[in-house]
């Protein structure tokens, strides 16, 4: 039987506890489920092996900022791939089929639950993206405006501001008695 | 909105918990994190790999040398001789040679495939000599005995010999 190696299963149970708002995240960057879920796995695989490089005997587990920041820099990058395939089929005969497919953000236990979270999901997406990436990080990702900073290339003071002006957006976009303000 | 509502409306937004991962994403990203190991441990012994080419070198030469006796020995088919009496693999498990993480070497060696000659040529300092060439395949064979994979490298090479032509 194959030995166990600790740094892989310290990174799998990592994965498990974290992966929900690391995807919530990656959601946030891209344009669809499987763009995001290949956006999240780049960023690990890429870690993983920036980390095993540094550390010969055990890649440590990295820090969420740099982890969030890794999540976005694979969303650019597969943006910008996307934008010239985009192109190169726009200019062809090619037809994209551009269905979606559909991926609750929020999960709920019960019907109130999945309609409060869907009208969340559908405002969150209506937001400006600096906005809605900072208050995923705030809420969600449990990051403070020094982190979110780091992650996103911008000073403590922006990030405020901006999360600021998304809670006040999104406050005004959502029904009070769904989530009791 | 004032700090105290921003307080509760951030608490209730909080409520609304991410979703779960997809069925099986999380094994995927594992397994992809485990296949670039994997990736990383065949670069390592490509890399390990270039240790056993002075064995390699020093095996052919000595197949060669032989080669070159037996070429010359009357009475026998030259080219013929020298195929088959190149040695079997050699083991790779030499001391002194780095065993790359997860994968084991299980043989390294060479054989001769062919032999021509080239017939009698001048070297530079008026030596009458014969030049022979020899082709080679130099094989190496690693195993993973954790997940049974096996790499085989196959390397053809060509040397030519130079040997002084007795004139008397």
């Amino acid at each position: 039987m194959a030995e166990s190696d600790p740094a892989d299963d310290q990174w799998s149970t990592w994965f498990h506890d974290y992966g929900p708002r690391l995807l919530l995240f990656a959601r946030q960057q891209t344009r669809s489920e499987s763009d995001a879920q290949d956006v999240l796995q780049d960023a690990i695989v890429r870690l993983w092996k920036s980390a095993d490089k540094q550390q010969e005997s055990s890649p440590s587990i990295p820090d969420l900022p740099l982890v969030y920041r890794a999540i976005r820099h694979a969303a650019i990058d597969l943006g910008r791939k996307t934008d010239r395939r985009v192109r190169r089929e726009q200019s062809s005969d090619y037809v994209i089929d551009d269905e979606r497919e559909k991926v609750e953000w929020f999960g709920g236990s019960n019907l109130e639950e999945e309609e409060r979270n869907a009208a969340l999901e559908v405002e969150l997406q209506k937001l400006p993206d600096k906005f809605r990436e900072v208050l995923v990080l705030k809420i969600w990702g449990d990051q403070t405006f020094a982190q979110i900073a780091e992650s996103l290339d911008i000073s403590q003071n922006t990030a405020a501001s901006r999360y600021r002006y998304g809670m006040e957006a999104l406050r005004k976009s959502l029904k009070p008695e769904q989530f009791s303000f | 909105m004032d700090d105290k509502e921003l307080q509760q409306f951030e608490e209730a937004l909080r409520q609304s918990r991410p979703s779960r991962l997809p069925e099986g994403f999380a094994n995927r990203v594992n397994a992809a994190r485990r296949k670039e190991d994997e990736v990383d441990n065949v670069i390592d012994a490509r890399d390990a790999f270039q240790w056993f080419r002075p064995l390699a070198t020093a095996a052919a030469v000595a197949v060669a040398a032989f080669g070159v006796i037996l070429f010359f020995s009357p009475g026998k088919p030259s080219s013929e001789v020298v195929a088959d009496k190149a040695p079997a693999a050699t083991p790779s498990s030499e001391k002194g040679v780095q065993v790359p993480r997860g994968w084991q070497p299980v043989k390294a060696g060479n054989i001769v495939e062919d032999a021509h000659d080239d017939g009698i040529i001048y070297s530079g300092d008026g030596v009458l000599s014969r030049s022979i060439r020899y082709e080679f395949t130099d094989n190496y064979q690693w195993v993973n005995p954790e997940t049974g994979a096996t790499i085989e490298f196959s390397i053809p090479q060509e040397s030519r010999f130079v040997v002084p032509v007795e004139t008397d």
